[in-house]
């Protein structure tokens, strides 16, 4: 598993696992029942603190996006339940709306845009048959 | 798991640690961090009962160290000074671990010494990374709760420094040991590190998680029409770090979001926020003083 964790960023590094994670596995370069390495050796392998790991598988079990078995380790569920947050849900919407409104004043055409859209969800749309709890 | 309260130390009529409290928990990293010369290595060695404190109290898993001071077969020092171990063998110094330390696994140092292909020659031979690969391995094949390293990483090449941080924090994943560490190092400490204390003067100036600290200070540049506002100039929490043409690099202390929509009624005509490292936190607040004394 190969994350770049950016210790400059503004975002902590624990929400940095979590989004890549989240992103990976929507490349289809984790894959379903795949194990994540465990808290040790992700913390050994990227030189940071092991509670920080913890923290950030903590968050992805919340989400549903992994699953730990006691003795066994973390692993990507066989089939994804995803838990639709509706907070987060809303503010995607209104991120949208404003990403529409920044592409018509730079000039970008409709056609762009969805072509554009329609790339992106063709690289990461893998989640569409995840079902919905 | 480890208390420090209102350490005072008096070193020949100076007083070199001014009231030092903060408390250490299993499992995790702390980064003791100041400019040379503030008291980080008194700290470490009063802990490990090398020094006497001239009034306070360390306590153990709430036994006072200087009253039960078989407690500190629970930690280990690590000096920044690997010189003492020149005349012996790793195995002798091991030995002499055994006797002090009933809870060292052997077996263990072994196999630490083959992973870092560590010969069993006299230590005398040692580069300097390998008498400091060897001081760490010695700490934590005790299997102690406590290790306190001072500067462990000093003058160690970019792949050695890794090693050491690595199997730093794969001990701390693990057996949940505590560790302390004193480092200038601060982008090493930043990552690895749960909490930081910053020490000024022998006074502890602050004891933070990395995330509260950074979250307390922000770094931004703004530029505005003309001069920085004179409202701006009048609050308290922000500090002008720098002006480079008309772009001001602020830092705002503390009340960000209230802050943050004070500078925003001023119509800057740019105001971003600029990633703060501990570096900076490190700079900002202890900067502006003379060099050490």
């Amino acid at each position: 598993m190969l994350l770049e964790l950016n210790p400059r960023s503004s975002t902590p590094i624990w929400e940095q696992i979590v989004n890549q994670v989240k992103e990976l596995l929507l490349k289809n370069i984790l894959l379903p029942g795949e194990k994540l390495p465990s808290v040790r050796e992700l913390s050994s392998l990227l030189v940071i603190n092991p509670n920080t790991v913890s923290k950030a598988y903590q968050e992805l079990e919340r989400q549903g996006v992994i699953e730990t078995l006691r003795g066994r380790g973390t692993f990507i569920p066989a089939s994804l339940s995803l838990k639709p947050d509706e907070a987060k849900l809303a503010a995607v919407r209104q991120t949208l709306k404003q990403l529409i409104i920044d592409a018509s004043y730079l000039g970008m055409t409709k056609e762009e845009f969805l072509k554009l859209t329609h790339d992106y969800l063709e690289e990461f749309g893998g989640l569409t048959d995840a079902k919905r709890t | 798991m480890l208390n420090v309260r209102n350490i005072n130390k008096t070193i020949e009529d100076k007083k070199v640690l001014h009231d030092i409290s903060f408390s250490l928990t299993a499992g995790t990293i702390t980064g003791l961090i100041g400019r040379n010369g503030t008291g980080k290595t008194t700290i470490l060695k009063t802990i490990a009962g090398i020094l006497d404190p001239t009034s306070g109290d360390i306590t153990f898993n709430n036994l006072s160290i200087q009253k039960h001071p078989s407690e500190k077969v629970n930690f280990v020092y690590v000096s920044d000074s690997t010189q003492f171990l020149n005349s012996y063998t790793p195995n002798e110094i091991a030995k002499l671990y055994i006797s002090i330390y009933p809870t060292f696994d052997f077996e263990l140092f072994k196999s630490l010494m083959s992973r870092f292909q560590l010969p069993l020659k006299k230590i005398r031979s040692y580069s300097k990374g390998m008498k400091a690969q060897l001081a760490i391995i010695l700490a934590f094949s005790s299997r102690v709760s406590l290790v306190l390293l001072d500067e462990p990483t000093n003058g160690l090449d970019p792949i050695v420094k890794r090693q050491i941080l690595q199997f730093i924090v794969e001990e701390v994943a693990v057996h949940n040991v505590a560790v302390l560490i004193s480092t200038h190092h601060l982008n090493e400490i930043e990552q690895i590190a749960d909490q930081v204390i910053l020490l000024r003067d022998g006074k502890v100036d602050l004891v933070a998680s990395i995330e509260d600290a950074k979250e307390r200070y922000v770094k931004v540049q703004a530029v505005f029409k003309n001069e920085l506002p004179e409202r701006l100039t009048l609050q308290e929490n922000i500090t002008v770090l720098g002006k480079i043409g008309r772009v001001y690099t602020l830092l705002i202390n503390d009340s960000i979001s209230q802050t943050y929509a004070l500078i925003e009624a001023e119509h800057p005509l740019l105001l971003e926020e600029i990633p703060m490292t501990l570096e900076d936190i490190f700079v900002i607040l202890l900067g502006g003083d003379d060099y050490v004394s």
